[in-house]
C-alpha cells in the first residue's frame, strides 16, 4: 500500500461563514457544525467552542480527540462508521495539520480528561498545542449510557470529516509517501535489514473501553496483520477513556508514533514489514487465542523484532505479558512500551503483571504523580466532575478553580505509545 | 463441587446491577457490603474449591482504587490450558495490586450516581464476557 499525505498546516482557527481555510487558518461554520450534531437526536445540545495555545482555557471532560482529514481518492474517513466501509491506507488523504476536534461533555461521572491550553500543565498533552474545535454536547434525557457514548463517538468523527472535506482541493503545504509492500516483496527490498514488525493492542473490554476497526468492536477480532497506512488513515478510531492520561485517541492512531518512527528508519538499518493488530480481553480463553495467534503471525513472518504497545493498566498487562512471553519464545526480540503507576513516589510496582521474559521496557511516565492546575479565565466544559474523573480526588478541586489532581487526569499524559514527552530511564 | 448448576458459570459480585441483570445466567454470589478486595478474596476461596477463572479479576483498566464494583466469573471446567493460568496465582496477585492502591489513596466514598456509572461499566464488561462464544461450561 502507498499512502499519499498531504499535510496542510493550520496556525490558527476562528469563526466564519463558511468551513474554509485561508493563510493557515482554519474558518469553521459554528451553527453549520451544531446542526449536524443535532441530526442525531440522541444529543439535544451541541455547542462548537475554539481553544487556542497559549489561551487560559480549561477544557474537561474530554471524550476524544480527532484531526480533521479527507479522503480525496482511495476510500472515505473512518470507513465502517462514518465513511462506506473499504480499505483504506492508499491513494490520497489531506490532513489539516495542527487542528483538532475535541469532543467535551459527561459520558459517565469518570474516566473524562482535562486539557490545559496554557500553564504549567499544558505541556503534558499534546492538545494544548492544537488549534481545537471542542464540540461540546448535552445527552437527551434518560438515554442508556451505550448510546450516548455512541452518539458522542460519532458526533466527533462526522465533524472532523466535515471540517476535513474543506481540504479536499486545497494545494498541501507538505506531502509525505508512506509506502509498505506486500510481504515477499517488502522482504526482498532490504533483504539484509532486520524485518521489524509493530504488535498494537486495542483496548476492547466493554462500555468505554473498546475500539474500533473499520467498524467492528475490537472484541470480536482474532489478531490480524495490517499494512502501517491503514491506521494512518482511518482504520481504527477509539471508543474508549479507559484513564485520560494513557487512552489512544483517534488522533493518536491517526498519528501513532510507533508507525513513524518505524517509518522513518525502514529501509535504512530495519525493514519495517507492518502491523500485528490484537486485542485486550476479559475473557481468559480469548487472552490465550489471541496471544497465541500474535505469535503464530510473528513466527509465520519471520520477524526478528517487534515493539508492543497497549492500552490501559491492570487487566491489559496480562494481555502484554503474555504477548511479550510467547513472541519471546518464538526466538524473536522484544521491546515492550507502557506507562506505569507506582504510585506518586515511584517506589510501587509499575505494572499489574510481569514475566522474565520482560527485559527490554519503554516507559512514558508516572501517571500516580500530582501535579497543580492553576485556575484559567475559561472553562469549555465543566468542572463540576473534576474529583470524580480518574486522577481527581476529594479536595482536587479549589474554590478559586485551581485543581491538585494526578497527572492521570490529563488527556494522554503517559500515553503508552510515546506521543508524549515523558519518560523513564534505569541508572 | 456444585450438582444441578455445574453447567452454569459462577457470578462472584458486589454490583447489584450485575447481580440482577445475570442471575438467571449465572449462580450469583452477591454481597453488596464486599468492597473490592472482598470479592478477590472470595474468588479465591471458589479457585481454592476447584472452580476456574473465567474472566480476569482487574477486568476494565480501573483502578483498585477508583472503582467501588467487581465482578468475577468462575467455572467448573475451562478451556484453557492450566498451565496459561494459575487462578489463584492470577488472582493473589490482582489483590496484591488492589492493597498497593488502597495504601497510596482509599477508594473514594462516591455518591450514587457515580457508583450507578462504575456499576454499568462492570455490567457490560460481564455482558461481554458472557456473549462471546465459547464461554460457557463444556
Amino acid at each position: 500500500m502507498r499512502l499519499e499525505l498531504g499535510k496542510i498546516f493550520i496556525k490558527d482557527v476562528q469563526f466564519g461563514q463558511s468551513t474554509h481555510v485561508e493563510k493557515g487558518t482554519l474558518y469553521v461554520a459554528k451553527e453549520e457544525l451544531e446542526k449536524l450534531v443535532l441530526e442525531d437526536d440522541r444529543i439535544i445540545g451541541a455547542q462548537i467552542e475554539l481553544a487556542r495555545p497559549g489561551e487560559s482555557v480549561r477544557i474537561t471532560p474530554v471524550k476524544d480527540c480527532i484531526e480533521p482529514r479527507v479522503k480525496v481518492s482511495g476510500g472515505e474517513m473512518f470507513p465502517g462508521v462514518v465513511g462506506k466501509i473499504d480499505k483504506v491506507g492508499s491513494g490520497r488523504t489531506h490532513a489539516l495539520e495542527g487542528a483538532c476536534v475535541v469532543t467535551v461533555g459527561k459520558i459517565v461521572g469518570f474516566q473524562e480528561g482535562l486539557i490545559d491550553m496554557s500553564g504549567p500543565t499544558a505541556c503534558y498533552t499534546p492538545f494544548s498545542e492544537t488549534q481545537n474545535i471542542c464540540v461540546v454536547i448535552q445527552p437527551a434525557e434518560g438515554l442508556e449510557t451505550h448510546e450516548y457514548e455512541e452518539a458522542g463517538r460519532l458526533a466527533g468523527l462526522k465533524v472532523a470529516a466535515k471540517i476535513g472535506e474543506c481540504a479536499r482541493e486545497l494545494e498541501p503545504d507538505e506531502l509525505v509517501v508512506y509506502e509498505t509492500l506486500p510481504f515477499a516483496k517488502q522482504v526482498e527490498t532490504y533483504p539484509n535489514l532486520p524485518k521489524v514488525g509493530y504488535i498494537h493492542m486495542l483496548q476492547s473490554q466493554g462500555l468505554l473501553h473498546d475500539t474500533f476497526y473499520y467498524g467492528t468492536d475490537a472484541k470480536q477480532l482474532l489478531p490480524t496483520f495490517m499494512y502501517p497506512t491503514e491506521i494512518m488513515d482511518g482504520a481504527i478510531i477509539s471508543g474508549n477513556c479507559v484513564a485520560p492520561c494513557d487512552k489512544v485517541t483517534t488522533y493518536h492512531h491517526l498519528h501513532n508514533p510507533v508507525i513513524e518512527d518505524l517509518y522513518k528508519r525502514h529501509g535504512k538499518d530495519l525493514n519495517f514489514i507492518g502491523v500485528i493488530l490484537t486485542n485486550e480481553n476479559v475473557y481468559l480463553a480469548d487472552k490465550v487465542r489471541s496471544s497465541d495467534m500474535v505469535a503464530k503471525l510473528v513466527e509465520l513472518f519471520g520477524l526478528d523484532g517487534v515493539l508492543i504497545s497497549e492500552e490501559g493498566y491492570g487487566n491489559p498487562d496480562a494481555d502484554l505479558m503474555m504477548n511479550c512471553q510467547k513472541v519471546s519464545q518464538t526466538g524473536t526480540k522484544v521491546v515492550l512500551i507502557t506507562d506505569e503507576f507506582p504510585g506518586a513516589d515511584g517506589k510501587s510496582y509499575s505494572l499489574a503483571d510481569g514475566v522474565p521474559e520482560a527485559k527490554h521496557i519503554v516507559s512514558c511516565g508516572n501517571g500516580n504523580v500530582i501535579v497543580h492546575f492553576p485556575p484559567m479565565e475559561k472553562v469549555i466544559g465543566m468542572l463540576d466532575y473534576v474529583e470524580m474523573q480518574i486522577g481527581g480526588y476529594d479536595g482536587s478541586l479549589k474554590p478559586d478553580g485551581s485543581i491538585d489532581a494526578e497527572l492521570q487526569i490529563i488527556i494522554a499524559s503517559t500515553i503508552a505509545n510515546g506521543f508524549n514527552h515523558l519518560a523513564a530511564r534505569g541508572y | 463441587m456444585p450438582g444441578m448448576n455445574a453447567r452454569k458459570m459462577v457470578l462472584i459480585t458486589n454490583n447489584p446491577v450485575c447481580s440482577a441483570k445475570l442471575e438467571n445466567d449465572c449462580v450469583c454470589i452477591f454481597d453488596e457490603a464486599w468492597n473490592y478486595g472482598q470479592v478477590l478474596q472470595a474468588a479465591l476461596r471458589k479457585v481454592e474449591e476447584g472452580y476456574f477463572l473465567v474472566s480476569h479479576p482487574m477486568a476494565g483498566s480501573l483502578k483498585p482504587n477508583q472503582t467501588p464494583y467487581l465482578s468475577v466469573l468462575l467455572a467448573t471446567s475451562c478451556i484453557y490450558s492450566e498451565n496459561d493460568f494459575d487462578g489463584a496465582a492470577v488472582l493473589e496477585k490482582a489483590y496484591a495490586v488492589y492493597e498497593k492502591f488502597q495504601r497510596q489513596r482509599p477508594t473514594p466514598k462516591w455518591g450514587p450516581n457515580i457508583k450507578k456509572d462504575f456499576g454499568t461499566i462492570d455490567l457490560s464488561i460481564m455482558q461481554g464476557v458472557m456473549g462471546r462464544k465459547g464461554a460457557t461450561v463444556l
